[in-house]
């Protein structure tokens, strides 16, 4: 390592230059890096749950939809009608729309006196108020679903866009939310559904990065300032932030990954982490300005001291981020990856660029003179408190431990991407107003495979459906279903005079009466006749019969081509972890009580919320085992000693069991946001007891257990502090954020960072002082 | 004087021959329409739908047609397979000054139904296919400009764009334009392309096959792709045959429910 620290102080503008080429080139890449605030798409290609959605949006045409909600007194008006009429003209020729359904578009199958039609309710809108009353009455006997276009209080209009699928969704909800804005109507229109709140998504995320960034870059600046109170010290560490992220973000475009809702807040993340060598380097440089002649001694020794350091307690922090990886959610994976890069890229330029720099500039004419501060005044105290009356302190540490403990069954795992935004956010306004009103906006499908051609229109297949549909609608959060069924039972009661005994599907065999025209003394007469005929014949009919009315593909969205698979839609009205997981649980009960043999699958969003869930879950355990094992493993080996790398966890530990408590205490929810925190928390929290360590038997090899605490309270303790509350706070800037879940993320490291420097600087030492273990003695190791 | 009177003639019978040379669209388009039809025509008719992922609904149906008169014929179709809508019958009557009316016999309920009219716009038996596209379109509906001629299969063609003649035309059809190739040799349109109302660009026409019948020019093979939904009709015909006379009663609605 010293001979890295001879090279590079002996040709700096060399080292410098190469730096800076290489981060221009990385920064010219950063124009290319991409967003996607989509967290389905971050679920692995591979898990059931994904294979089905994929296979869903195979065999169908559209799979998100917009849903817009137009409000007024007088819903039922010409004026209002003609409005609704119009905009879902205009939403039809949007061209990333695939169909719309609305009030005043929906097909309707009516009977008529001689057979049936398949029409568009209106097609033009109703001009008199005569009108408006037929087309009212046309609507609510139409056997339609209408709980998505008309609000159950009768104030809104619901117009629902399915978005092609090709079209990433949130574009579609841009063109359709622009087009709405320039509309200046007199209504009040609210617009949700999936591809609005992944745009709503991606606006806050943008948001953040352009504002949380330039206040963490600013928090530096400032705990810079006054800590060197000179414009190299400041200049020097902010630097290596600036190029380490620069690097990192244009690797990133380089590679195609884009800034999801985890990555997004790696900026902020490696910022705050990549200072502290910077400040630990400069500080220590400034001290030994004072005992060298040349500013190139000064900088070798340094880094001879800090080289170790250094490289530790980065290659600990990489490991922490590394093991996000155990989540199997891709993009949280990506946030591990390239923020363990980043630490990396920030160690090598601590270690190269610092030097380098320091090297180039002279020597400074005012050195800042370390007063007798409050600090160290502090430090001394507080290690009395320590040898004398610690037992005071461990009885504190035992009721915190068991207070956390007693929080732990109230943590809530929860994922809610409505309540991740404040509640005066516009997304959550017109999520909760829509989703009151109307039927819902996240679905759930239900895919029932017949197996050969035309399976579906077997009657015992659609009864299945029914019976499925209606339990579906029995249960609280489900606003309404659609499929195949609603459309057949409908047909078989119009050609059947509107009678609702035939509201049903047929029996596998019916009894029918039709005429036949039969010749009878040479005169054509009509002569009554009943017949018994296959009700999957009817069904088959029927279908053609709704085809030859209509346009190829209108059924497309509910039945593939060859009446192969089928769905059922259910429309939910929340988009609440534990409600889907509820609603998931009872159907699939349903299924294997009620049709055991069939294959009856679910998909949909609300399968891909619950995916997300359950791989937080076990992520979450898997991650921290991981990222304590791993930081273990290396420091036991820097050290020499499995016993030594095991005192190093037990900080980590406390910071754990706290953090998992606070968030049973105060209502956190776990959610994939907040999941992160563990990981991360013990890569850069395990920073403090290595220095602590590190200091200890330093000083125990000259010094008895009680001398040495007192030495390293007060040679380690202050920077460990300093170092602590300096990332705490740029952690704690993403509180700034637009989103409840980055809020609360932000809030849980800090409260590590302090919770892990606490169990360094009072839990560590007091398990010296009380076991005086004797491993910590043997020779030292490095 | 009389040298100028001979001038003047011999301009005007070059203008004349020059317009026999090279017909105006219009004039493409009258003789494409008229050129010799039929009275009676039936056969088998193979009717192909392909969504854009690639699934198929073949359906295989025998077809009766005649001609009323010039602007007016009546069409029965039955289906044969596949077999849970066999025997299913459907007849169009159509009317030049009213709605054509439509009918469709369901052998599961023994009964005819009318099937409201979705006027010529309508898709015919659910197919990319409209009423307008496969009966005989007004040519007076529509203006034409003859395009640079091209090339069609090998096949010299005239190429004609038609614009609505009014407004009414373009919403009634769905089409602001249509751009038809016609063989010079046979005045058979071998493709035709159509617009929708914003112009852009909608359906195509292919003809594979065409085919003459006891004189009479046949498309035995269409293909009508939807470019923007990417989905596409294939109708194929055979053994058709001309002019064998048909009874009048079978066109009724009475007659739909004797076939089985």
């Amino acid at each position: 390592m010293f001979k890295l620290t001879k090279w590079v102080t002996g040709s700096p503008k060399l080292t410098i230059s190469i730096i800076l080429l290489v981060t221009l080139f990385f920064g010219y890449n950063i124009k290319n890096i991409k967003m996607d605030p989509d967290i389905t798409t971050s679920l692995p290609k591979n898990i059931p749950a994904r294979v089905l959605y994929d296979k869903m949006n195979k065999i169908f045409p559209s799979k998100d939809f917009i849903l817009i909600a137009v409000e007024s007194d007088s819903v039922f008006s010409v004026n209002f009608l003609a409005t609704v009429y119009d905009l879902t003209k205009t939403l039809e020729n949007l061209p990333e729309v695939y169909s719309v359904m609305s009030p005043t578009n929906i097909k309707v199958i009516r009977g008529t006196e001689e057979g049936m039609e398949v029409k568009e309710i209106l097609t033009a809108p109703p001009s008199t108020t005569q009108e408006v009353i037929r087309y009212k009455e046309t609507l609510f006997n139409s056997d339609l679903p209408v709980e998505n276009i008309i609000s159950k209080d009768g104030k809104m209009v619901g117009i629902m866009v399915f978005v092609k699928k090709n079209i990433k969704p949130e574009e579609a909800a841009k063109h359709v939310l622009d087009y709405l804005e320039t509309l200046n109507s007199p209504y009040h229109i609210f617009a949700s559904g999936k591809p609005v709140l992944t745009l709503y998504l991606a606006r806050g995320m943008a948001r953040d990065m352009g504002l949380l960034f330039p206040l963490v870059i600013l928090l530096i600046i400032v705990i810079l300032w006054l800590s060197f109170r000179s414009l190299r010290g400041v200049l020097i560490p902010l630097a290596v932030v600036l190029i380490s992220v620069i690097w990192t973000i244009g690797l990133m475009a380089l590679l195609g990954i884009p800034i999801t809702h985890s990555t997004n807040m790696l900026p902020i993340l490696l910022a705050s982490i990549a200072v502290a060598d910077g400040i630990h380097i400069v500080n220590r440089y400034y001290d030994l300005l004072k005992e060298y002649d040349t500013v190139k001694e000064a900088v070798l020794q340094t880094m001879t001291e800090l080289n170790s350091p250094v490289i530790l307690t980065s290659v600990t922090t990489a490991f922490g981020f590394l093991a996000l990886n155990a989540s199997n959610i891709g993009s949280v994976g990506q946030l591990g990856q390239f923020t363990a890069f980043g630490v990396m890229a920030a160690m090598v330029f601590s270690l190269t660029f610092i030097p380098a720099a320091l090297v180039l500039l002279k020597r400074p004419k005012k050195i800042k003179v370390r007063k007798n501060g409050l600090l160290p005044k502090l430090a001394v105290a507080y290690s009395e408190f320590l040898i004398t009356k610690r037992k005071y302190l461990i009885g504190f540490i035992l009721i915190i431990i068991i207070l956390s403990v007693f929080g732990w069954p109230q943590i809530v795992l929860e994922n809610n991407s409505i309540s991740n935004f404040p509640e005066d956010h516009p997304a959550r306004i017109s999520y909760e107003n829509i989703n009151k009103h109307f039927a819902g906006t996240t679905f759930l499908s239900i895919l029932v495979e017949g197996g050969e051609p035309g399976a579906i229109k077997d009657p015992s297949i659609l009864r299945k459906i029914d019976s499925l549909e209606s339990f579906l609608k029995t249960m609280e959060h489900v606003g309404s279903t659609l499929s195949l069924v609603d459309f057949i039972k409908r047909m078989n009661k119009v050609l059947h005079a509107d009678s609702d005994k035939y509201n049903v599907i047929p029996a596998d065999s019916v009894w029918e009466t039709g005429t036949d025209w039969v010749e009878e003394n040479g005169k054509w007469i009509e002569k009554p006749v009943k017949f018994k005929v296959a009700g999957k014949d009817l069904v088959a009919q029927y279908l053609q019969l709704y085809e030859m009315s209509g346009k190829p593909e209108d059924l497309s969205n509910l039945v593939d081509y060859n009446y192969q698979t089928t769905r059922i839609n259910a429309f939910i009205n929340t988009e609440s972890s534990n409600v889907l997981r509820e609603i998931d649980r009872k159907t699939r009960e349903y299924i294997q009580t009620h049709f055991p043999k069939s294959k009856i699958e679910l998909t949909g969003t609300s399968e891909l919320f619950l995916a997300i869930n359950d791989l937080v879950v076990s992520g979450q355990f898997n991650s921290i085992l991981i990222s304590l094992l791993l930081v273990i493993g290396v420091t036991s080996i820097a050290f020499r000693s499995v016993r030594t790398g095991l005192l190093n966890g037990i900080p980590l530990l406390f910071a754990m069991i706290f953090n998992f408590g606070y968030m049973g205490w105060f209502g956190i929810d776990l959610n994939i946001v907040t999941a992160l925190t563990s990981s991360i928390a013990i890569g850069v929290g395990v920073d403090y007891a290595v220095h602590f360590i590190h200091r200890y038997r330093y000083r125990l090899s000259e010094y008895n257990e009680e001398e040495s605490v007192r030495k390293t309270i007060s040679e380690a303790g202050v920077p460990i502090v300093i170092n602590a509350v300096t990332v705490g706070l740029g952690f704690a800037i993403m509180t700034f954020s637009t989103f409840n879940g980055v809020k609360h993320m932000g809030l849980l490291i800090t409260i590590a960072m302090f919770t892990s420097c606490f169990g360094a600087i009072a839990i560590l030492p007091s398990i010296f002082l009380t076991f005086k273990p004797k491993f910590l003695k043997e020779k030292r190791g490095e | 004087m009389f040298r100028f009177k001979y001038l003047l003639f011999i301009l005007f019978s070059v203008w004349v021959v020059t317009l026999a040379q090279e017909p105006s669209g219009k004039a493409i388009m009258e003789k494409a329409l008229n050129k010799s039809t039929w009275k009676y025509m039936q056969g088998d008719v193979e009717l192909i739908l392909i969504n854009s992922q690639g699934q198929k609904r073949v359906r295989k149906i025998k077809m009766f047609s005649r001609k009323r008169n010039e602007n007016e014929s009546d069409m029965l179709m039955r289906f044969v397979a596949p077999p849970d809508v066999k025997n299913i019958a459907f007849l169009t009557i159509e009317h030049s000054n009213a709605d054509d009316e439509r009918y469709l016999y369901l052998p599961a309920l023994r009964r005819v139904k009318r099937i409201s009219s979705s006027g010529k716009g309508g898709n015919f038996m659910s197919s990319d296919f409209t009423y307008y596209d496969i009966g005989k379109p007004k040519l007076n509906d529509w203006t034409y400009k003859r395009l640079e001629d091209e090339k069609v299969d090998g096949f010299d063609c005239y190429k004609i764009e038609c614009l609505p003649a009014n407004k009414q035309i373009a919403e009634d059809t769905g089409y602001r334009k249509i751009i038809r190739w016609i063989r010079k040799d046979v005045y058979v349109t071998v493709r035709s392309k159509y617009f929708d109302n914003g112009l852009k660009e909608w359906k195509i026409l292919e003809v594979p096959e065409i085919k003459n019948i006891s004189g009479v020019w046949f498309q035995t093979d269409m293909i009508m792709k939807d470019i923007q939904s990417g989905h596409s009709s294939e109708m194929r015909f055979t053994n058709i045959s001309v002019n064998k006379k048909l009874p009048d009663k079978f066109f009724t609605k009475r007659f739909l429910t004797r076939l089985r």
